[in-house]
C-alpha cells in the first residue's frame, strides 16, 4: 500500500511550474495522480474503459484549474480523486443495472498458474466490490487498494475521519462475508 | 471470533491479489492527458467578432437589451414631454422646472418650446 507517494507541497508546486507554462511538471503529475485515478476508477466502475475516460476528464479538469490554484486549497491529488469520485458516482447513477466487466489487468505476474490464480482472486474481489454500497466501495478501495490514510479519504469523501471508519469496517466485513464463499475455489483451503 | 478473524485472513489474500493485478497507465491515455496538458497550457485565441456577439442572437440577451431600450426611451419621454395633470401639486411644476433649467441644456436644448411643449 501507500505507492507513488509525493510531498503534498511537491504536487502543489508541480502544478504551479505546469500553470507557468513547463510540460516536464504536467508529466510528472500525470505520473504521479493518473495511475492512481485509473486504479481507483476501475475498482469503482468495474469497466476500465469507462475508468480511462474518468482519468482523462480529471486530469483535463485539474489542467484547466491549474492558473488558478490556491497555496491552501487541497492538495491536487485529493481534488483530483474527489473530482474522479464524482463522475464516477455519476457514471454508475446513468448504468443503474449495467453488468459490471473486469478491468484489463496488467500481464506482469510470473508463473501461470499462480497468475491465474491471483487473476482469480482479483476478479472475484472486484465481483465482491461492486455488491458494496457506493460509499462502502470507495472507502475500501481508497484505503485498502490505494493506500490513502483515513483523513485523506475524509477530505475526498468530504465525511468525517469517524465515518470513513466506520464505512470502511462496513464494507470490509461484508466482502469478507462476500467471499468466505470463494475460499475453496480460489486455493485457499490449503491456506489454514 | 475466529471464523471471523479467518474471513480477514482471507480478505487481505484478496486484497493483495487485487493490487498486485492493478490496471497500469497506458502509454495511449498518458499521451491524451500530456495533449490535453498541452492544449489547456496555450492561451485560447480570440474569436472573430461575428462569432462573439453571435450569442446575442439566442436567449433572452436581445430581447433583454431592447426591452430596457424601450423603457428608457418611455422613461425619457414621461420625464420630459408626457402632458401634466391639471391637478398636477405646484410644487412639482416648480421642480420639474428647476430641473429642467440644467438638464435640458446638457441635452442641448436651448428653449424647451422647440421640443413642442
Amino acid at each position: 500500500m501507500g505507492r507513488e507517494t509525493t510531498a503534498p507541497a511537491d504536487q502543489t508546486q508541480l502544478l504551479a511550474r505546469f500553470a507557468s507554462g513547463e510540460m516536464r511538471a504536467a508529466e510528472a503529475l500525470t505520473d504521479l495522480i493518473a495511475p492512481r485515478l485509473l486504479r481507483y476508477a476501475a475498482r469503482m466502475l468495474g469497466d476500465s474503459v469507462e475508468a480511462e475516460d474518468i482519468v482523462q476528464e480529471t486530469m483535463l479538469r485539474l489542467w484547466r484549474i491549474a492558473p488558478e490554484w490556491q497555496e491552501g486549497q487541497a492538495q491536487p491529488m485529493t481534488w483530483a480523486f474527489r473530482v474522479a469520485a464524482n463522475l464516477c458516482t455519476d457514471r454508475l447513477r446513468r448504468r443503474r443495472g449495467g453488468v459490471p466487466e473486469m478491468p484489463e489487468l496488467a500481464d506482469e505476474t510470473p508463473g501461470m498458474d499462480a497468475r491465474i490464480m491471483t487473476r482469480a482472486r482479483a476478479e472475484a474481489l472486484q465481483a465482491a466490490l461492486m455488491c458494496l454500497p457506493e460509499r462502502q466501495r470507495e472507502a475500501v478501495v481508497l484505503r485498502h487498494l490505494e493506500g490513502l490514510s483515513n483523513p485523506e479519504i475524509a477530505d475526498i469523501m468530504m465525511v468525517g475521519v469517524q465515518a470513513v471508519e466506520s464505512l470502511t469496517a462496513r464494507g470490509k466485513r461484508r466482502l469478507a462475508h462476500l467471499l468466505s464463499g470463494h475460499r475453496e475455489e480460489l486455493g485457499y483451503h490449503d491456506e489454514h | 471470533m475466529s471464523i471471523e478473524r479467518d474471513e480477514m485472513k482471507e480478505l487481505e489474500n484478496f486484497l493483495s491479489a487485487a493490487r498486485q493485478e492493478a490496471p497500469g497507465l497506458r502509454a495511449g491515455l498518458r499521451g491524451r492527458i500530456l495533449a490535453d496538458a498541452l492544449e489547456a497550457r496555450q492561451p485560447q485565441s480570440e474569436a472573430p467578432l461575428m462569432v462573439r456577439f453571435s450569442g446575442w442572437f439566442y436567449g433572452w440577451a436581445l430581447p433583454g437589451t431592447v426591452g430596457g431600450a424601450v423603457a428608457a426611451l418611455v422613461g425619457f419621454w414621461v420625464g420630459f414631454a408626457a402632458p401634466m395633470p391639471p391637478d398636477t401639486p405646484f410644487w412639482m411644476f416648480d421642480t420639474l422646472a428647476h430641473l429642467d433649467s440644467f438638464m435640458l441644456p446638457l441635452g442641448g436644448v436651448i428653449d424647451p418650446l422647440v421640443m413642442g411643449f
